[in-house]
């Protein structure tokens, strides 16, 4: 008996981990004995403990049993309103229907998202009341204050959606100005991810002046020593990227400008990590396509070309092919047009080689020469980034051995089969050889191309 | 009280997912939607007693009768995909596996029914 009471500590030590009186935004009390009761020698703290002990427990029992579930009453009955009244379906029948199941549903739901809400540390219903203006200016004066303790709490607040234009403001000159503080920085960088997330919809958080502060500043981070600091905040400047409205695509352009900079920067610096995932922000949107992102592949493949194709930099290639395959409608039709180039070394080679070795496809004549190029093939993946571009030269081999198939005596499904191997293999070779093109173009054709495109008509030189 | 609990779990993990919830999984209904519009809120109050509980019987009748029966035709798509599509291996494997595939055949149908039954697949 007492081994199994012993085993229920266990589910219990694991849920207080995330128990809702862990996080200090939960505790309304506490902090107010905290300042007001605890003095700050060591001494008046020894002389004060038979008093503030008691009470701060009496404080820390309302907080947990009183006054954080009385917090989470509003948050709990929008989860009810979202979860049970959503519109389930628009017809009278309907409609009567599953009154009754929500209306039984409507308690069970509100007691279980009630008590997860007063137990748990659980973030509020997206919905929940907006702070009033008084609320977020004294955040804003918060997160630039000198008092250290004051301003880690304003960028542990986690409210992310209802801070403006000012309090964003705010948290970028605060990111600037204490920029030696590295906790404080990871704060507000978690505050400043999130706001890049929930940036889609919010257009007064999308005007130039904001989304270049923004960009800057985290381009500024990004600048700082420190491996952490430096990809959290490429994971910004990339979540901006795809998050921003669908629109002008100037202001994507800002924010595809700073990871244009921040590339030379790293290059020129030989932080290799950085400059790989500073490409990731090169990824279009397939809504949005902006010049500036179209220079950036311009300037990164040069940049390659300039380096003859570092081993490292395969994951950059295949970016970079991967958004010159999305400007080429032909190119397009083929499944293949997401990061083929990483795809084809870990995945597509293998089937190549299996359908090359499928008992009803392998003429005999080939079947020596398809046997061994699946051995050097599967050789090149083990062996790992490095043979990259050895493995480079093997798709004309592999269209060979394809094309000398005699397809008349194929069965339908495989000879489909082939035809597509076939025109996958020709179309990599055309968007490799294209690249190459690419990086030896001059600025003028690289204009013409980035325009025909994207179909829209060339402007007349004046 | 324990059990009481235990299927409240179990109807709060599932119920999201649950196939009913998708409108084309209610074909009784949205019949009867089609059919039946009141126009006035008072129509509307004035059917509400009838309706009511012919709202509810219908999504139960949609629920555990007709779309169980329209999901058959893709359960046992799904089973011919899973077990009996595309044969790999030699005549004399493929001997070797028909036994088994034989076997397997009724639980697959089983399992791929029962989930489309269920969830909106």
């Amino acid at each position: 008996m007492t081994v199994r009471r012993t085993l229920w500590l266990i589910p219990a030590l694991a849920l207080c981990c995330s128990c809702a009186f862990s996080n200090r935004e939960n505790r309304h009390l506490v902090p107010w004995v905290e300042e007001h009761m605890v003095p700050e020698s060591t001494g008046g703290r020894i002389l004060a403990a038979p008093v503030v002990l008691p009470v701060g427990i009496v404080a820390g029992i309302l907080d947990a049993f009183i006054f954080h579930p009385i917090t989470v009453i509003d948050d709990a009955y929008r989860d009810t309103a979202e979860l049970v009244w959503h519109d389930f379906g628009t017809g009278y029948v309907t409609s009567s229907g599953v009154l009754p199941f929500k209306t039984i549903a409507t308690p069970i739901v509100f007691t279980f998202s009630f008590l997860g809400r007063a137990m748990f540390d659980t973030p509020p219903n997206e919905n929940t009341r907006e702070r009033s203006d008084d609320e977020l200016a004294a955040w804003a004066r918060d997160i630039l204050s000198e008092n250290r303790g004051r301003r880690m709490a304003a960028a542990r607040s986690s409210r992310d959606m209802e801070l403006g234009p000012k309090e964003l403001s705010a948290l970028l000159a605060a990111c600037r100005r204490f920029n030696s503080d590295a906790k404080f920085l990871a704060e507000a960088m978690h505050r400043l991810r999130s706001i890049a997330v929930y940036i889609y919809g919010r257009p007064d958080l999308q005007g130039a002046n904001t989304i270049k502060e923004f960009a800057s500043t985290v381009g500024l981070l990004a600048r700082q020593k420190g491996a952490d600091q430096r990809s959290a905040a490429l994971d910004i400047l990339e979540m901006l990227t795809y998050r921003l409205d669908k629109g002008d695509t100037a202001r994507l352009g800002l924010v595809q400008n700073e990871l244009s900079r921040l590339y030379t920067f790293y290059v020129n610096e030989g932080d290799r990590l950085s400059e790989v995932m500073c490409c990731l922000g090169l990824r279009q949107r397939d809504d949005m396509v902006s010049l500036v992102g179209d220079a950036m592949v311009l300037q990164i493949a040069r940049s390659l070309e300039r380096r003859n194709f570092p081993a490292y930099a395969g994951m950059i290639e295949a970016e970079v092919q991967r958004v010159v395959w999305d400007r080429i409608p032909a190119m397009r039709q083929h499944a293949i047009d997401k990061g083929w180039r990483v795809a084809r070394v870990r995945e597509n080679w293998a089937w190549r080689v299996d359908v090359l070795l499928h008992p009803g496809l392998r003429p005999k004549a080939s079947e020596a020469e398809a046997v061994k190029l699946a051995r050097v093939i599967c050789g090149k993946r083990m062996a790992g980034p490095r043979e990259m571009e050895t493995l480079l030269t093997h798709p004309r081999a592999v269209l060979a051995v394809a094309r000398a198939v005699d397809r008349a005596k194929l069965p339908d499904r495989l000879r489909d089969q082939l035809d597509f191997l076939i025109a996958d293999i020709e179309t990599q070779i055309d968007a490799e050889d294209f690249v190459r093109k690419l990086a030896d173009m001059s600025k003028e054709d690289f204009k013409a191309f980035a325009w025909t495109a994207r179909g829209v008509r060339q402007p007349k030189k004046e | 009280m324990r059990r009481t609990i235990l299927i409240l779990l179990v109807a709060a993990v599932l119920l999201p997912g649950c196939a009913v919830f998708e409108e084309d999984n209610r074909m009784l209904t949205s019949a009867l939607d089609d059919a039946v519009e009141p126009e006035s809120t008072g129509a509307k109050i004035a059917l509400s007693p009838v309706f009511i509980p012919v709202g509810v019987a219908s999504i139960v009748v949609d629920a555990v009768v007709i779309h169980p029966i329209s999901e058959i035709p893709n359960a046992a798509d799904d089973t011919y995909e899973l077990v009996w599509e595309d044969p790999e291996g030699s005549y004399v494997t493929q001997t070797f596996l028909l036994a088994p595939k034989l076997v397997v055949t009724p639980v697959v149908f089983v399992f791929t029914w029962l989930g489309r039954s269920m969830f909106d697949i």
